[in-house]
C-alpha cells in the first residue's frame, strides 16, 4: 500500500459541495439573463428522414415576440460539425437524416413566444426511403444515408470498419476442445443526465462571443462554432458553471453553434433552455451492438482463439462512432492473453437516432459478450468462472489479444481474488416464495486516454500569491465525478499548503488551458500529471526564492503540459500499444429470479477496481456505486424506443432508469492499488471501468439462478421468460 | 379566487419571508420560485413530474414544484434548498457533504428536501421507498442512504450508543 | 418546464359555484394536477378546448373518509397518500390501500386524488382497478342533486370526456375486507403498471379486475370465475384481455396469471 500522504488518500469533501448543497451552484439554466434578451426554440422534423423541400416561416415571422426565424442560409461559415468527422448541419439545407436534425431556429422576445412562433413553422417535406436496419445497411441496393460523403469506405452506408487479426485463428478453432459461439444484442440507451441542456451566447461589447454553457470538451465545442460561424476560434470564449452530468452526452456538439448563431444574427444576448424531451431527442444514444462470437480453448481452459464480428449502428451522422468501433475492436477479447484473434468491427449509417459517446465507449457492449462467453465456456469445461479467467489473463509486459504491450497488469488478478473472495463471506439465500439466487461474476479492462495514436495532453498553470493562496488554471470540466477535488488534493500535496488555500479555476476557455475532454476516464491521469508537474515546477522555484514579501506582486508561477506517452492505432505495422494505461475491475453480483415472471433483483454487488492509487476514497466510492447502479439499469431495465429511426419515449419515465427501490441496495467497494506508472501518486482513472463488468455479471447471475442464458440486454422479463423456456425446451429435448 | 381569472396577486411565504407578487393562472410554483423569486436552487429536470428534481415542500408536504400551480401557493409556506432556518435541514446538507451523497448536484436539492419529509428514524428500506420519486444518475442512491443516516438523530453520527 | 398554454384559474368555494363554473365552456375540473397538467402541457390533442381550470379542492362535498351503511364513502378529493394509511380504508378495502400505495411516487401520491385517477383515461390507474372490483358506486354532482353510476358505466362513459367537466364527488364501496390488489410495473416507483389485478372475496363470490390489459380498468368475470372453479385462468384470461401497446401480449397474459392468482391467495388468507 503506498504511503499516506497529508490530503492525497483522503476523504476530502468536495469542493464544490457546499454550494450544491445550498442551492447556489449555477447550471446553465440557473445562470441570470437580461430582461431584453432573446430566447431560442428549434424547429425540428417530425420524421428521421425527408428531403426538406421548404421552410415557410411567414406565419412564425408575424407572431408576437419572434425576431428571427434562423435557417440553412444564415450559417456563414460550414454547415457542418461533428467531433470526428463534420457531417452534421448546424441547419438542414435539403436533407433530413436523424431525429436529431434542426431545421430552423426561432428567436424571439420571450420563451414563449419562441415556443408559439416554432409551432407556427411549416415544413414541406418529401418521403425517402428509410433505413432502420443495420444489418441492412451495407447491401448493395440499401439506401444511402449521405450520398454526398466526401470521406471513402467500402460502402457508403460504412462509417468506419476497425479489423483486428493475429495468429492463425482457423487452426486454433479446429484443435480446440472447446467452441463457445454466441450472438449477442445491445439496445440504444439515454444518458439521462439530470440537467437538460441550457446556455446562453452573449455578444460582448469588444465584438467577441461569450458562450455559457455546460459541456465536456470545450476547445471542440469552440474549434467546430468557429468552422461554423466562419470567424476566428479566438474571437470566441466558452464560460463554464456547474455540469449537471454527462456520462458522454456532453461530448458532441448540442446548442452550442445554434445559440452563437443567434446571438451574431440579432446582435443580442440569446438563451435556449431544452425541455427532457428535446434533450433525448437532441444528443446522441449508446451505439446498439449485435456482436457475432466465437471462443476456442484447450481442454486446460486455455483460450486459444476468438473471432468476433460487431456491426454498430452509427445512426444517421458520425459522430464518433468510428472511435467507438476502434475501441470496441481493441478490447472485444477483454483483459486476455489470446494468440489468435479475427476481430472486426463495422459501424454503419442508418436513420436511426445518432449514437456517440457514453461511458464505456463500446467497451460496455463487447465485454458483455465476451464475459457472457467466458462463463458459458467455463460451464462447458467444468471450470470455475474465476479459474478460467486467472488462466489467460495478461500479465505485465505481455500482450493483450489486440498487439498492445500492457505495462502493468499487476492489479489485474488482484481485482478478482478480492472480488470473489468477499463474494464468498455471504452465502446465497435459499429459493422461497418463486424466487432463485445465483451468483455471477465478471472481469473487465478499459483503456484510459484516448489512444490509437492521439494527441493526449493537458496544460495546467499554477500560481502562489504572497498571501500563500494557490490558483491553479486547467480547462478540466467538473462534470460530477469529482475532478477538480482530485486536482485540489494532488495540488495540496504536492505543494504542501492546505487544500482551502488552493482554488482551482477551469471555468473559463480564455483562461484555463487546454485539458482535453472530460471522458475516456482520462482527467484523473491527464489533467492530474499536468497539475502535478507544474506544482512540481513551482516547488523547485520556490526552494531558491526568498521570502513571499519579496516576491513579484503577481507572485509565482509555473506551468506544464503533460503528454500522455506515445500510442499506435490499429492497423500499425509494429504497434507498441493502443493505449498507454488500461484499468481492470471484477464483479460478483448476486441476483434473485421470480420464475413465474421474469422479473430480476440485484441483491448484492461486490466491485474490485484497480484505481492505481486512491486520490479520494470517498470520491472513487461515489464512482464506483453510481456506475454499478448504472450498469444495473444497462442489464435489466433501460432501453430508448426506436420506431421508424424516430425515439418514441421523449420522457424519463420511459427511459426506465433504476429508482432508490430499484437499485441495488447492498454495493461493497473494494480498491485495488496497483500504481499506475505514469500516474500521480500512481493513479489512473475509474469512470468507466466502474460500470463495465456490471452486464455480465448480473446476466451470469441470472444464468445460475434459473439456467437461462439471456444473450440480449436489457434483460427485461419477457426476455428472461423466454430464455427461461428455451432452456427449458433444451432440457427437456436432452432428457 | 372564486372569480376566474388569468392572473392573480397572491402572498406565499417562502423559506419564512412573505412575498406578495403578480403570478398568472398558467404559472407553476416552479416558475414562482425561478423566475419570480430567482430562487434557482430549484432544478428543473423534466418538468412532468418525473425526476423529483423540483421537489420543494408545501406546508411541510413534498411536492414536486413542476405540477404545482403557482395560485394554489398562495396563503401557504414554501420550503426551498435556499432555507436556512432549518436545523434538520441543515444537518441533511452537512451529511450530504460529509458522505459524497451528490456528484453533478442537480438532483440534490430535491433530495434533500425529499429526504427531510421523511419520518425521523426511517430505517433505510424506508428512507429508499420515501426517495424512490428523485431519480439520482450519478450515486447510485446507496451515498444518499448513508447521509440520510447520519442526519437522522436517532440513527446519525450524534446518537449516544447505549 | 412543462409549457401551459393560456389559462384561467378558479377555485370555487361551494359545490354550487363549482356547477357553475364547470358549465362554461373551456372548463374542465383541477384537482390533483399530476395528470392534466402533463397533458396541457405536451399539448395533447383532447386537451385542446381547455382554457379554464376549475380548482376542486375547496369542496366539502368532496373531501374525507366516511364509514357509511357500513361501506365507506370516500371523497373525491382524498388522495393516494392518504387513502393508503387510512385506518378505515385497510381494514375495509385493504385492497384500495394497496393500489394507492403502489401508484406513481410519493410526492405524487400526496397530489393525485381518487377522482382524478377514475376520470384520466389510461389502461391501468391503479386506484380505480381496485374501485372497479369493490364494484364502487360513484357519485357524480348534478344541479338537481348527486347522481350515483356504477364504476364501470362510469367508465364506459368517460372515455371521450377528458379532462372532465364532469364533477365527481366521491365513490361508495361496501366494506371488503378479503381484496387485496398486485401490481407489476416496468419498475419500483413511477412505473405505470404493466399488469395489475384487484380481487374481491365475498362469501362465495369472486371479483376480479384487471388493469394495463385493456383500454381501461375492467372487471374480468370470466376469470374470476375460473380463480373459483380453479381451472381455465389462462383461457380466460386471454378471452377477456386486449393487452395494448408495449410488450409482448403473451408475456403480459402470462404475468396476468400469476398476478390474479397472488392477490387472490392474499385476498383469502
Amino acid at each position: 500500500m503506498a504511503s499516506p500522504g497529508h490530503v492525497v488518500g483522503r476523504a476530502l469533501p468536495r469542493v464544490d459541495g457546499d454550494a450544491k448543497v445550498r442551492g447556489r451552484a449555477r447550471y446553465p439554466q440557473d445562470r441570470p439573463f437580461p430582461p431584453d434578451g432573446l430566447h431560442a426554440v428549434t424547429v425540428r422534423a417530425p420524421v428521421a428522414a425527408a428531403r426538406l423541400l421548404a421552410v415557410d416561416v411567414a406565419a412564425a415571422l408575424r407572431a408576437r415576440g419572434v425576431v428571427r426565424v434562423l435557417g440553412a442560409a444564415d450559417v456563414h461559415g460550414t454547415n457542418r460539425f461533428g467531433l470526428l468527422e463534420p457531417d452534421q448541419p448546424v441547419l438542414v439545407e435539403d436533407r433530413i437524416r436523424a431525429a436529431s436534425d434542426v431545421v430552423a431556429l426561432v428567436v424571439a422576445t420571450s420563451e414563449r413566444a419562441a415556443r408559439a412562433g416554432a409551432r407556427r413553422v411549416r415544413l414541406a417535406l418529401e418521403p425517402v426511403t428509410l433505413l432502420t436496419d443495420p444489418e441492412r445497411a451495407c447491401d448493395p441496393d440499401a439506401p444511402v444515408v449521405h450520398p454526398d460523403r466526401s470521406t471513402v469506405t467500402d460502402h457508403p452506408n460504412l462509417v468506419a470498419e476497425a479489423r483486428l487479426r493475429r495468429g492463425a485463428v482457423a487452426r486454433a478453432f479446429a484443435r480446440a476442445a472447446a467452441v463457445v459461439e454466441g450472438v449477442y444484442a445491445t439496445s440504444w440507451v439515454e444518458h439521462a443526465f439530470l440537467a437538460p441542456e441550457a446556455g446562453s451566447a452573449v455578444p460582448e461589447p469588444d465584438g467577441t462571443l461569450t458562450l455559457h454553457v455546460a459541456t465536456q470538451w470545450p476547445e471542440a465545442d469552440l474549434r467546430q462554432a468557429a468552422l461554423a460561424l466562419g470567424e476566428p476560434r479566438d474571437r470566441l470564449r466558452l464560460v463554464q458553471a456547474a455540469i449537471g452530468g454527462a456520462f458522454g452526452g456532453r461530448e458532441d456538439v448540442s446548442l452550442q453553434i445554434l445559440l452563437l448563431l443567434a446571438a451574431r444574427a440579432t446582435g443580442r444576448p440569446v438563451r435556449m433552455v431544452w425541455d427532457r424531451a428535446e434533450s433525448i431527442r437532441g444528443h446522441g444514444k449508446r451505439h446498439p451492438f449485435r456482436i457475432r462470437h466465437r471462443l476456442a480453448a484447450g481442454r486446460d481452459g486455455r483460450l486459444l482463439a476468438a473471432e468476433i464480428d460487431i456491426l454498430a449502428d452509427a445512426g444517421g451522422y458520425a459522430s464518433t462512432s468510428r472511435a467507438v468501433v476502434a475501441n470496441a475492436v481493441e478490447q472485444a477479447c477483454g483483459p486476455y492473453a489470446i494468440p489468435a484473434v479475427d476481430v472486426r468491427g463495422r459501424a454503419v449509417f442508418t436513420h436511426n437516432p445518432v449514437t456517440g459517446a457514453f461511458r464505456g465507449f463500446g467497451v460496455n457492449q463487447v465485454c458483455f459478450a465476451m464475459e457472457q462467453q467466458m462463463n458459458k465456456l467455463a460451464v462447458a469445461l467444468g471450470l470455475s468462472a474465476a479459474a478460467l479467467r486467472q488462466r489467460n489473463f495478461v500479465r505485465t509486459g505481455a500482450r493483450l489479444a489486440s498487439g498492445s504491450r500492457v505495462v502493468t497488469a499487476e492489479g489485474l488478478p488482484r481485482t478478482l481474488v478480492a472480488a470473489t473472495k468477499r463474494a464468498r463471506a455471504r452465502p446465497l439465500p435459499r429459493a422461497r416464495d418463486g424466487w432463485v439466487h445465483g451468483r455471477g461474476l465478471a472481469s473487465a479492462l478499459k483503456n484510459v486516454g484516448y489512444g490509437f495514436g492521439l494527441d493526449d495532453h493537458a496544460t495546467a498553470r499554477v500560481r502562489m500569491t504572497r498571501d500563500g493562496a494557490v490558483a491553479v488554471a486547467i480547462g478540466a470540466a467538473e462534470v460530477g465525478q469529482g475532478i477538480t477535488t482530485v486536482l485540489t488534493q494532488i495540488a495540496a500535496e504536492t505543494l504542501a499548503v492546505a487544500p482551502a488555500r488552493v482554488r482551482i479555476a477551469w471555468e473559463d476557455s480564455s483562461s484555463a488551458p487546454e485539458a482535453g475532454s472530460t471522458s475516456a476516464s482520462r482527467q484523473t491521469l491527464v489533467a492530474g500529471n499536468a497539475v502535478r508537474g507544474a506544482c512540481e515546477r513551482l516547488r523547485r522555484m520556490l526552494a531558491t526564492r526568498g521570502p513571499r514579501a519579496a516576491w513579484p506582486a503577481d507572485g509565482i508561477a509555473a506551468s506544464c503540459t503533460w503528454h500522455v506517452p506515445p500510442t499506435q492505432p490499429l492497423g500499425h505495422p509494429r504497434p507498441t500499444r493502443h493505449a498507454h494505461t488500461y484499468g481492470w475491475s471484477a464483479v460478483v453480483a448476486d441476483v434473485a429470479v421470480e420464475v413465474a415472471t421474469g422479473r430480476v433483483r440485484v441483491r448484492r454487488v461486490v466491485v474490485a477496481v484497480d484505481a492505481g492509487r486512491v486520490i479520494n476514497p470517498a470520491l472513487f466510492r461515489g464512482q464506483v456505486e453510481g456506475g454499478v447502479v448504472m450498469g444495473q439499469g444497462y442489464a435489466l431495465l433501460e432501453r430508448c424506443a426506436v420506431r421508424d429511426g424516430m425515439p418514441v419515449g421523449l420522457r424519463l419515465d420511459a427511459c426506465n432508469l433504476p429508482t432508490a427501490v430499484d437499485a441495488v441496495p447492498a454495493i461493497e467497494v473494494v480498491a485495488i492499488e496497483s500504481p499506475e506508472p505514469c500516474g500521480p501518486f500512481g493513479a489512473r482513472g475509474i469512470g468507466e471501468i466502474a460500470m463495465i463488468p456490471i452486464v455480465p455479471a448480473i446476466i451470469a447471475a441470472i444464468h445460475a439462478a434459473c439456467g437461462a442464458w439471456v444473450d440480449a440486454i436489457p434483460a427485461v422479463p419477457q426476455r428472461v421468460r423466454a430464455a427461461l423456456a428455451t432452456a427449458s425446451r433444451s432440457n427437456d429435448r436432452s432428457r | 379566487m372564486t372569480a376566474a381569472a388569468t392572473s392573480f396577486a397572491i402572498t406565499v411565504d417562502v423559506n419564512g419571508r412573505e412575498h406578495a407578487l403578480r403570478v398568472e393562472a398558467r404559472d407553476t410554483l416552479a416558475a414562482l420560485l425561478r423566475d419570480h423569486l430567482g430562487l434557482t436552487g430549484t432544478k428543473i429536470g423534466c418538468g412532468v413530474g418525473e425526476c423529483g428534481a423540483c421537489t420543494v415542500l408545501l406546508d411541510g408536504v413534498p411536492v414536486v414544484a413542476c405540477l404545482v400551480l403557482a395560485v394554489e401557493a398562495d396563503g401557504r409556506r414554501v420550503t426551498t434548498i435556499e432555507d436556512e432556518r432549518d436545523p434538520r435541514l441543515e444537518a441533511l446538507r452537512q451529511a450530504f457533504v460529509a458522505e459524497a451523497a451528490l456528484q453533478c448536484g442537480f438532483c440534490t436539492p430535491g433530495m434533500i428536501l425529499a429526504a427531510r419529509a421523511l419520518p425521523e428514524g426511517a430505517d433505510d428500506e424506508a428512507v429508499r421507498a420515501g426517495l424512490a420519486g428523485n431519480i439520482c444518475r450519478c450515486t447510485g442512491y446507496t451515498a444518499i442512504v448513508r447521509a440520510v443516516a447520519r442526519a437522522s438523530t436517532t440513527r446519525g453520527r450524534g446518537r449516544r450508543r447505549g | 418546464m412543462a409549457d401551459l398554454p393560456p389559462l384561467r384559474y378558479a377555485r370555487p368555494r361551494t359545490l354550487r359555484a363549482a356547477l357553475t363554473a364547470l358549465a362554461r365552456p373551456g372548463a374542465c375540473v383541477y384537482a390533483g394536477g399530476t395528470d392534466l397538467l402533463v397533458a396541457l402541457g405536451e399539448r395533447r390533442r383532447w386537451a385542446r378546448f381547455v382554457r379554464e381550470l376549475v380548482d376542486v379542492k375547496g369542496i366539502d362535498e368532496a373531501r374525507g373518509v366516511v364509514r357509511r351503511d357500513g361501506g365507506l364513502r370516500i371523497g373525491a378529493l382524498v388522495t393516494a397518500a392518504e387513502l393508503g394509511v387510512d385506518a378505515a380504508v385497510l381494514r375495509h378495502a385493504p385492497a384500495l390501500a394497496e393500489a394507492a400505495r403502489l401508484t406513481s411516487a410519493p410526492a405524487l401520491r400526496g397530489r393525485g386524488t381518487v377522482g382524478g385517477n377514475l376520470v384520466t383515461p389510461h389502461p391501468a390507474g391503479d386506484v380505480t382497478t381496485a374501485l372497479v372490483a369493490l364494484d364502487a358506486m360513484v357519485e357524480v354532482a348534478s344541479a338537481r342533486g348527486p347522481r350515483l353510476v356504477h364504476v364501470v358505466d362510469f367508465l364506459a362513459g368517460q372515455d371521450a370526456a377528458w379532462p372532465t367537466q364532469r364533477l365527481v364527488l366521491g365513490v361508495r364501496i361496501a366494506p371488503r375486507p378479503a381484496s387485496a390488489f398486485e401490481k407489476v410495473a416496468g419498475r419500483a416507483a413511477f412505473g405505470r403498471a404493466l399488469v395489475a389485478a384487484a380481487v374481491v372475496a365475498h362469501g362465495r363470490a369472486v371479483r376480479v379486475a384487471l388493469g394495463g390489459l385493456g383500454a381501461r380498468p375492467f372487471a374480468a368475470p370470466r376469470t374470476a370465475e375460473a380463480l373459483q372453479r380453479g381451472d381455465g385462468l389462462a383461457t380466460a384470461l386471454a378471452a377477456e384481455c386486449r393487452p395494448g401497446g408495449d410488450g409482448d401480449a403473451a408475456h403480459r397474459l402470462a404475468l396476468a396469471a400469476v398476478v390474479v392468482e397472488r392477490a387472490r391467495a392474499r385476498a383469502c388468507a
